[in-house]
């Protein structure tokens, strides 16, 4: 590759430190501008910025202390457990709030829909409970139509299933960016001619497309 | 050399052989006794010893060092004359012939199933040549299926290979880049042993791996390997791989890449020959579509496709083949157009290079040719499957 190929790498690197430095200085703002438990949730966001999830863990807690029944504190603390690894944790705390909460709305990180069901389906996708996960991601496009992280998944669960149609029927409802791009070409060469072109049978495990954080 | 040679030089005759090992063994009429080793195979010296086998019932243990073998003068030669019970030799028999060269299997099991002087006295035994009661020694040789005997060679080295791998890679993380350049050479022995066996090799000694890998680079056999190299180069591209460079990071994963990039090649073909039951020895060009030699243009505004990561797997099995890697529990499975697609994503071919590479063997468009590539550059990337390239060398 040649030092003129790299740029975009550069390029792409460079727009989303500046995203994350926006983020984090919104957070910080929010930590001393709020009281209480949004303090603490701001406190929290950045300490999963940072990925010291346990200390972000400690935050929500102590919102949940504060405000037993904030939603946000709540879904942020599964989402803090799940990226922690501990996906049994994240998974009991988010059922809970669904029960409670079924429809709760909330903005991610930087800023994106999300929803209690959204953070529901990434905890069943992480425990390997792939119907469940689709149930989630559907009731969370239901809540939001334009949940972008939960359209991305419900449609890899499709392809890797091998529902191509309803796979790329969800791509062309989802708008631009590169997660699409990475799921089309996956669907293309899922449904291309395998007697004359290179292409795919299956897709299994492994990282999944190149999200956003939560 | 070859066993007349070498006892013209030493002045002896086939007849000087025969009467030796009668007077010493005295062969009955229904057992096998047979001269082989590297001097029947060709690849003996002035140094060699004669090598004879006599498979018997009777009880010569009072011949023979440690019940087994006998060392004796022939002229200023050596000849060394191991015995072996037939019920033994039966039940190695009866082993092999649990293990067809086409079945689907954990290569493991196989890999573990034979030791490796087991699988030398088969190897010698198919190549042998009798001495006396030549019936005994056909009807032994005839219960040898040499297609077998190669398959097992092959998943003794995959098993290896693979475990190498993993240590290659743990290595490399630790940076303890003289030890990892140490196996980057074993692993290199391994992959080429696969190669030879493929190609119908039933010798398991390491010490002639070069010198079969030199006969096959000079055989000119032009029949192409996926990836688009024929076998001959191929052998040679493992006599080139032999030096080692520095023991430093850059330089031991450079040479890790490119063994591994063999490897991709190599290991797939072979699996595909055994399980579909190809003939090993090699095919003339022309008789599949093959990918075609690289054109060596340059780059110019053309990206180049990344080289796959080093802790990628590319196999065959069922059908189909697939991609693992070592550091995530993703599992690509895809069509052989695709894997001949993989093997262009080496750090040095051109998108466009691939295109024209791929068009020659399919009946697309280039343009939707041109569309897969795209595709799977995307994917790949997007799965954390490709590197980038350090500095002007792909590693």
């Amino acid at each position: 590759m040649t030092k003129q190929d790299e740029r975009p790498v550069q390029q792409e690197a460079a727009q989303r430190g500046r995203e994350i430095l926006e983020t984090v200085k919104r957070l910080i703002r929010e930590t001393g501008d709020k009281d209480g438990p949004a303090s603490l949730i701001a406190a929290g966001k950045i300490r999963e910025v940072a990925q010291t999830y346990q200390l972000a863990i400690d935050c929500y807690v102590e919102a949940l202390r504060a405000d037993p029944k904030n939603g946000e504190a709540k879904a942020r603390l599964a989402i803090a457990y799940l990226k922690s690894g501990a996906v049994a944790k994240g998974l009991a705390v988010i059922a809970d709030l669904a029960e409670q909460q079924p429809k709760f709305k909330f903005q991610d990180i930087s800023g994106r829909p999300a929803s209690v069901q959204t953070v529901l389906g990434d905890a069943h996708r992480d425990d390997g409970n792939l119907p469940e996960a689709k149930r989630a991601y559907t009731a969370a496009l239901e809540l939001q139509p334009d949940d972008m992280r939960s359209a991305v998944f419900l449609a890899q669960i499709h392809a890797d299933e091998g529902n191509l149609e309803q796979a790329a029927e969800l791509a062309e409802r989802m708008a631009g960016g590169p997660e699409l791009e990475q799921f089309r070409a996956t669907v293309r060469l899922m449904s291309t001619d395998a007697t004359v072109l290179p292409s795919l049978d299956v897709i299994r495990g492994g990282p999944r497309f190149v999200t956003a954080e939560c | 050399m070859f066993l007349d040679t070498f006892l013209r030089r030493h002045r002896l005759t086939p007849g000087d052989l025969a009467a030796a090992v009668s007077e010493h063994l005295a062969p009955a009429g229904d057992e096998a006794c047979y001269v082989t080793g590297s001097l029947v195979e060709g690849l003996g010296n002035g140094r060699s010893d004669i090598d004879v086998y006599l498979v018997t019932d009777r009880d010569l243990s009072d011949r023979l060092l440690s019940g087994k073998v006998a060392i004796l003068p022939l002229g200023n030669a050596a000849l060394d004359l191991e015995v072996l019970s037939r019920a033994r030799v039966e039940t190695l028999l009866d082993r092999l012939e649990q293990f067809p060269s086409d079945q689907a299997r954990d290569h493991r099991i196989s890999a573990l199933a034979f030791s490796q002087p087991e699988l030398k006295f088969l190897h010698n035994l198919a190549i042998g040549t009798p001495l006396v009661n030549e019936r005994a020694h056909r009807e032994l040789v005839s219960h040898v299926d040499a297609r077998a005997l190669a398959r097992i060679l092959f998943d003794y080295s995959l098993a290896w290979a693979d475990t190498l791998h993993t240590d290659l890679l743990g290595l490399l993380e630790d940076r303890d880049h003289a030890s990892a350049r140490y196996l980057v050479a074993t692993f290199a022995g391994h992959v080429a042993a696969m190669f030879l066996a493929a190609t119908g090799n039933t010798n398991p000694a390491e010490k002639w791996r070069v010198r079969k890998l030199a006969a096959l680079a000079q055989s000119g056999a032009d029949e192409r390997l996926p990836g688009g190299r024929d076998l001959a180069s191929t052998a040679a591209a493992f006599e080139s791989l032999c030096v080692s460079g520095e023991a430093n990071g850059p330089a031991v994963r450079t040479q890790f890449a490119r063994m591994l990039r063999l490897a991709y090649a190599v290991i797939p073909w072979a699996q595909r020959r055994f399980l579909s039951g190809e003939p090993l020895a090699p095919k003339r060009d022309g008789e599949r579509r093959a990918l075609p030699g690289r054109d060596g243009g340059s780059a110019g505004a053309q990206e180049i496709l990344r080289p796959l990561t080093l802790g990628c797997r590319i196999r065959y099995a069922d059908g189909a083949y697939t991609l693992t890697d070592a550091d995530t529990p993703i599992v690509l499975t895809f069509n052989e157009l695709a894997y001949e697609l993989l093997l262009q994503f080496d750090g040095t071919i051109t998108t466009r290079d691939a295109v024209h590479r791929l068009a020659a063997i399919t009946d697309a468009p280039p343009a939707d040719v041109a569309g897969s590539v795209r595709d799977f550059q995307l994917v790949l990337e997007s799965r954390g499957l490709t590197q980038l390239l350090a500095g002007g060398d792909p590693v």
